[in-house]
């Protein structure tokens, strides 16, 4: 268990080491000089040089790359040249809402999927579990933001029961921080929802071909209640790992969401700062989110091991 | 000549996932085919004093808010959604499924290190890399193609890798390495033919998702530029039209979801034909 733990660990780091050289490396060769967008264009030469050699852009590359990764570890993401204040303050508010928005998102999609994707594997021979699955199917294919541009159409335009964007402001209490998430949260929730209820149906469907699922039926217990004891915990497996990727796919899929939603978050602000080409704000927002997917991931890995005490003993 | 495959599948009515899927993309095509020749109206001029007009009428699906016709822009989309989707897909071919295979040849370090690779990539979703490459490069149907197809990679890897292993374990490759064969003849002998079926039905899969993402990207702004027509940029200007004309954004937006549907289930169709483990058999 220490080894295996150890080693994903080890992984962990490596490829997070990796991706933060691809994003470095990548947002380095843009076109443009981070000075001359500090400074604007009527910046003398000696003025550019100057703050070159302060921005530390006349080291070498290998130097400004350690540099990076060394202020990310403590968490200083360096200084934006457009504005001039610290990144870090920044990427820590908008992450607050694009992490309110995903987890709300997340929590509706498997308040939605388990139930739907249990009965639609239970009652696949009937109606109503073949029409559950056809609707999941239509979910599939509806992209976040369609689906929040419906909702907006409705709820808002309409029936104007919700705001159509915007965040609450600080003081004004969970209840509107709800009311403001409520249209974006189930635009970006029920789209993942279908797609995690059909892997939930699948991974039901598995189970219940399962020979320890007739003997707990040839016990005595109810199909229902066998279901519950014995199946879904091992139908867990497959749903937690298609709900961790679904995760990294809801965190992108917030970009799209919050601009829909004029949210302020982690999306809004790299389309910002890819307009303003403030690119070391830029690098942040992409390793931020970069960093949060291999991290959903990592702990999807260890999960596994707690759910799963046969996976404990093979990895170790 | 040919590679001994695995037995014949035992045949099967044709699903009807494969074919529902399969009418709705023929359609999807043939709409891209017929807008190169024919549409209603150009889609492209713009034209004030028909801004804006209601469904119906010379105009079948209405006017968008720079009075062009709604129907032509959305029969010269399918064009960009087809082509950003197919180049994806095809990037993501080109670069996974030699890879995969590779790895699953050769095992070993070989496999780590190209494995960790994708690891890498994986950890970019394809969505977040085309900004980033629309940021360097530009914004261009090229760059989301290109950038949507190394996102997708990761999986036709994975895929090709796990499908190479169960070929690499065969009696018939094992006769072919005792034969001297290389590893050149074997990849393209025995591993490519039998895992084909596999990476079709990964394309459909990334060919569903690439179409979603050309529209989000579009949508921001970091798609095919305009005048280009193009789904997603209907949704972005039909945003600020949804109490009164919602069909602007209602339109485009049914296209987007019929074209993805309709993909998914040719997916499923596929995968219920080429995928042994497909719950179709139960």
């Amino acid at each position: 268990m220490a080894v295996s733990l150890a080693r994903r660990l080890g992984a962990f780091v490596l490829t997070a080491l990796v991706a933060s050289l691809v994003v470095f490396l990548l947002l380095s060769v843009v076109p443009g000089d981070p000075a001359q967008v500090a400074l604007g264009v009527t910046a003398t030469p000696e003025a550019l040089a100057a703050q070159r050699a302060e921005m530390g852009l006349d080291r070498p590359l290998v130097a400004q790359y350690l540099s990076w990764v060394g202020g990310l570890l403590q968490g200083d993401f360096g200084v934006s040249a457009v504005t001039g204040e610290p990144i870090a303050t920044e990427l820590f508010t908008r992450a607050t809402v694009t992490t309110w928005l995903v987890l709300s998102a997340m929590v509706l999609a498997l308040a939605v999927a388990v139930p739907l994707g249990v009965l639609a594997a239970v009652r696949r021979r009937r109606a109503d579990g073949v029409l559950l699955s056809a609707v999941s199917q239509l979910g599939i294919a509806v992209p976040a933001f369609l689906a929040g541009l419906l909702l907006i159409t409705v709820f808002a335009v309409r029936l104007g029961w919700f705001p159509a964007g915007g965040w609450s402001r600080p003081g004004e209490g969970l209840p509107s921080l709800l009311w403001h998430l409520a249209l974006p949260a189930v635009a970006l929730g029920l789209v993942q929802g279908a797609v995690i209820s059909r892997y939930v149906r699948s991974a039901v469907l598995d189970v219940m071909g399962e020979d320890f699922l007739r003997t707990a039926r040839a016990k005595g217990l109810t199909p229902a209640r066998a279901l519950v004891r014995h199946g879904l915990r091992n139908a867990a497996i497959p749903v937690l790992t298609i709900s961790g990727v679904q995760l990294g796919v809801m965190l992108v899929g917030a970009v799209v969401v919050e601009r829909v939603f004029v949210l302020n978050g982690l999306g809004s602000m790299l389309l910002e700062k890819v307009a303003n080409r403030d690119m070391a704000a830029v690098q942040g927002v992409v390793m931020v989110l970069v960093g949060a997917v291999l991290l959903i991931n990592l702990v999807v890995d260890l999960l596994y091991a707690v759910i799963d005490p046969r996976l404990r003993e093979a990895s170790a | 000549m040919t590679a001994p495959t695995t037995p014949a599948p035992v045949r099967r009515h044709l699903g009807g996932n494969l074919v529902s899927g399969a009418v709705v993309l023929a359609l999807v095509v043939l709409t891209a085919l017929i807008s190169l020749v024919w549409t209603p109206y150009d889609p492209i001029p713009v034209s004030p004093d028909e801004r804006l007009l209601g469904p119906g009428g010379l105009h079948l699906l209405g006017t968008d808010l720079y009075g062009r016709d709604v129907l032509s822009l959305l029969m010269a989309g399918a064009r960009i959604t087809l082509l950003v989707g197919v180049s994806a897909v095809l990037v993501a071919t080109l670069l996974g499924v030699p890879v995969g295979i590779w790895a699953g040849i050769r095992r070993g370090w070989v496999d780590a290190v190209l494995m960790r690779a994708v690891d890498v990539v994986l950890a970019f979703p394809a969505l977040l890399l085309t900004i980033v490459f629309g940021a360097v490069w530009g914004a261009s149907a090229t760059t989301a193609a290109i950038a949507l197809g190394i996102g997708a990679a990761p999986s036709f890897a994975r895929v090709s890798r796990s499908g190479t292993l169960q070929v690499m374990a065969r009696e018939y490759v094992l006769a072919a390495r005792s034969a001297n064969r290389g590893s050149w003849w074997i990849a393209t002998r025995h591993v490519l033919p039998n895992i084909s079926g596999l990476v079709i039905v990964q394309a459909s899969v990334a060919f569903a998702i690439a179409v979603l993402a050309e529209a989000a990207l579009s949508y921001l702004g970091f798609g095919t530029r305009p005048p280009t027509p193009s789904w997603g940029r209907m949704l972005q200007e039909g945003q600020s039209y949804l109490y009164d004309h919602p069909t602007l954004v209602l339109f485009p937006g049914l296209a987007i979801a019929v074209t993805v549907l309709g993909l998914n289930l040719l997916g499923d169709g596929l995968r219920d034909r080429f995928d042994p483990r497909s719950e179709a058999r139960r």
